[in-house]
């Protein structure tokens, strides 16, 4: 009957003495109780496992059977011949593990009797949450927790304390070089941002080229965080204004066309805004006389002798440092702030004038469904004018956004909410905002790590490019609307300062104090998606 | 000579053991700065070793910054006057102490010169059980708070009283966190250097 010495209640026992106090302890007691409540004697073992293996009587034969085996050999116990084989061949049968094999659970070292105890009654001081209802959270036990600080304590009570006698030296306190400005501990970045190294983290889709597809020379690039020189229009043609000339580069073939050389004697021929129509037809100059001329690429053959459509002046006026066009209308930001509508089909041109800014205005867009123009300027305003004030004679702007800290000069409208409107500060302010143009309320505002010279938006993606100045030279491209970084493009050697898409969208060409324009093909459309999405329009075209 | 040649593969001297744990504080705290985000994933770059990927910063800065520390570090190995290293990690902001990665060094006592200048412990043994350590600091990454405001780092050793403070290194306070949470960590030993580890961290109100 030795066999049987696996039976439980001899161990329990060891355990209520270890431990007295302790739940676990009283849970074993009262098992103990319980096991020996039902059989009184701890001689008549049989009796235990029909106890516990009784109620399944395929299992209490089981046992039986086995037992008799067991007495037939003269008390040696199973051998492991009269147990299914296991896979487990090196493990010898040590006469404790029951009748069990892998095919019949074992029964005996199932509790059922504790657990039906323990389901059926509810003692107040149980460590287990026994109720039937829904889980909720273990409530707070003052046991519980002074077990858990004894555990603790147990485990390090005297690790922080150094007694004896030590010195404590500390490196350079508080000279860890800091993070990067702009850095902050994405939670995520353990598992999921693109930024982490492993390969398991999930990419984007698409492959962002990190170099980009073409360097263009750019001399004498004009380093003023005010200008707006570089312009991509609809027709393809990229114009740059270097200096008193104005370079035509044609994105299909390359070709670069010396279009415009103004005078270079007088200064105030410097080309210091450069915008095209929407047509792509005619560019619109500005100068740092604050003159606004308009050019026909068509026209001009020769870049000394071109002749400009048409030259629009107004008396005391100062740099141009900025363009827009709406429809026949081309707004011209100024250096003192003012800007002023010229209509280039009529004789008295001028048209209107909003005055909203206190300094020199270097950010001007209308939004895509041409209602709002915002206008940014050094005086860390941006103002959001409605269409319908042009040609009033005191204008007010309809929004006045003053949460930028610096200068605000990228401002781009969202192509797909026309209502949002993105922009950028300088130097001090580093964050990119997106604001809400018909409540005037900030959606958001993400900090870049760097003046952000311009935001262009890409609808194939969408996705936000913003370009940077001070301190890191890059292009990041972040993903709307939750402004995760995609991607970030290095290599120009000095601040960035304007970015343009190209008409199909796929292609950015920027422009830094490096005197160098970079294509970058970052928008590389998938042409099997494109195909999909061109049959896509051309069935609902033909319906 | 075979004989001897096995006895001296396996044999580790005072100043071998303090390179071998030198080494290790490189790996591990440089480990602890990128899996705790101190700084930005991508200004790290990945070492093999110990049998793990590892990842070391490339930032010239810290680098410069660290380089001399672990240099010291490794003078007070030598000298067995290293009895603990700590990294603290607190907020830039409020300067609060958040987490404090806790090496305790333990020194055999044997001498530097002599004929018990040497102990067995096969290398590999040893580095495997750096990699354990280092391998569970990575793990714990998961039930340490996240760390949400921007957070620095001081690197505090205790010393034996009598010992020369070096220049750089400032006598300090030993930045502890009231009603911490401590889990103990694996330890290692080079036979001559046992260390074992620790972090402590504030618990989440």
């Amino acid at each position: 009957m030795k066999q049987l010495s696996y039976f439980r209640v001899p161990v329990m026992s060891q355990v209520i003495k270890s431990a007295p106090s302790s739940p676990l302890g009283k849970i074993t007691r009262k098992i103990g109780d319980l096991s020996l409540v039902k059989t009184p004697g701890s001689a008549s073992r049989r009796g235990n496992v029909s106890l516990f293996c009784g109620k399944t009587p395929n299992q209490s034969f089981n046992h039986s059977s086995l037992f008799v085996v067991g007495g037939a050999k003269g008390g040696r116990g199973l051998t492991k011949r009269d147990l299914t084989p296991s896979r487990n061949h090196n493990r010898t049968f040590n006469g404790t593990t029951g009748g069990g094999d892998r095919f019949i659970p074992n029964r005996c070292q199932t509790q059922f009797e504790f657990a039906n105890y323990m389901f059926t009654s509810q003692p107040e001081d149980s460590t287990f949450n026994t109720s039937l209802s829904a889980p909720n959270s273990p409530q707070k036990n003052p046991e519980k927790e002074g077990m858990k600080q004894m555990m603790r304590a147990k485990s390090s009570s005297d690790m922080t304390t150094f007694n004896d006698d030590s010195r404590i030296f500390v490196y350079k306190k508080n000279m860890a070089p800091p993070p990067p400005t702009g850095h902050l501990n994405q939670p995520k970045v353990l598992y999921s941002t693109s930024a982490h190294p492993t390969s398991s983290v999930r990419r984007t889709a698409r492959h962002i080229p990190s170099a980009p597809e073409r360097i263009l020379d750019a001399p004498s690039f004009i380093d003023d965080y005010y200008t707006n020189v570089l312009d991509w229009s609809s027709s393809g043609l990229v114009a740059v204004g270097l200096g008193f000339d104005l370079y035509l580069w044609n994105a299909e073939s390359g070709d670069i066309t010396h279009l415009i050389a103004l005078d270079e004697e007088n200064e105030g021929n410097m080309v210091t805004a450069v915008k095209w129509d929407s047509d792509g037809k005619y560019i619109a100059l500005g100068t740092s006389d604050g003159t606004v001329r308009l050019f026909d690429p068509e026209r001009c053959s020769d870049p000394t002798t071109a002749r400009e459509l048409r030259k629009m002046t107004i008396d005391r006026s100062c740099r141009t440092g900025v363009l827009a066009w709406r429809h026949h209308v081309v707004s011209a930001g100024h250096r003192s702030g003012q800007i002023l509508h010229h209509d280039v089909r009529v004789a008295r041109h001028n048209i209107g004038m909003f005055s909203g800014h206190r300094q020199e205005v270097c950010g001007m867009k209308w939004s895509p469904d041409l209602k709002y123009l915002a206008s940014g300027g050094g005086d860390n305003v941006v103002n959001v004018w409605n269409v319908n004030q042009m040609t009033t004679t005191h204008p007010t702007p309809e929004l006045v956004l003053t949460d930028h800290i610096s200068t605000v000069r990228a401002i781009q409208w969202c192509p797909w909410k026309t209502s949002t409107l993105a922009t950028g500060g300088g130097m001090q302010d580093q964050t990119l905002k997106l604001w809400d143009v018909n409540g005037g309320k900030m959606m958001k505002s993400v900090d870049t790590g760097s003046q952000v010279a311009d935001i262009i938006f890409n609808s194939d993606y969408k996705e936000v490019m913003t370009a940077h100045g001070n301190p890191n030279y890059e292009i990041k491209i972040w993903k709307y609307p939750s402004f995760s970084e995609v991607a970030s493009l290095g290599g120009h050697t000095a601040r960035i300062l304007s970015l343009a898409q190209s008409p199909c969208g796929q292609f950015v060409m920027s422009a830094a104090a490096d005197e160098s324009l970079r294509i970058w093909q970052c928008f590389k459309i998938d042409k099997s998606t494109a195909k999909l999405a061109q049959r896509k329009t051309m069935g609902s075209s033909i319906r | 000579m075979s004989a001897m040649d096995t006895k001296t593969k396996g044999a580790i001297s005072l100043k071998g053991s303090a390179q071998l744990v030198q080494e290790f504080f490189h790996y591990g705290l440089n480990n602890i700065l990128y899996q705790r985000g101190l700084y930005p994933a991508d200004s790290f770059s990945r070492v093999k070793q110990y049998g793990l990927t590892l990842l070391v910063t490339n930032d010239n800065k810290l680098k410069a910054f660290l380089e001399p520390l672990f240099q010291q570090v490794e003078k007070f190995l030598a000298a067995k006057k290293l009895k603990r290293l700590v990294m603290v990690i607190s907020e830039i902001k409020t300067k609060e102490v958040v987490e404090r990665w806790q090496f305790d060094i333990q020194t055999e006592d044997i001498n530097e010169e002599g004929e018990n200048s040497t102990r067995q412990k096969d290398e590999k043994k040893i580095r495997q059980e750096m990699g354990d350590v280092i391998r569970q600091i990575t793990a714990s990454v998961t039930f340490l708070p996240l760390l949400e405001v921007p957070c620095s780092f001081d690197v505090l050793i205790y010393t034996g009283k009598d010992t020369q403070m070096p220049q750089d290194w400032a006598e300090s306070s030993a930045c502890l966190i009231e009603n911490a949470e401590q889990v103990q960590l694996r330890s290692f030993s080079t036979s001559v250097h046992s260390v074992q580890a620790q972090v402590q961290y504030k618990l989440e109100s």
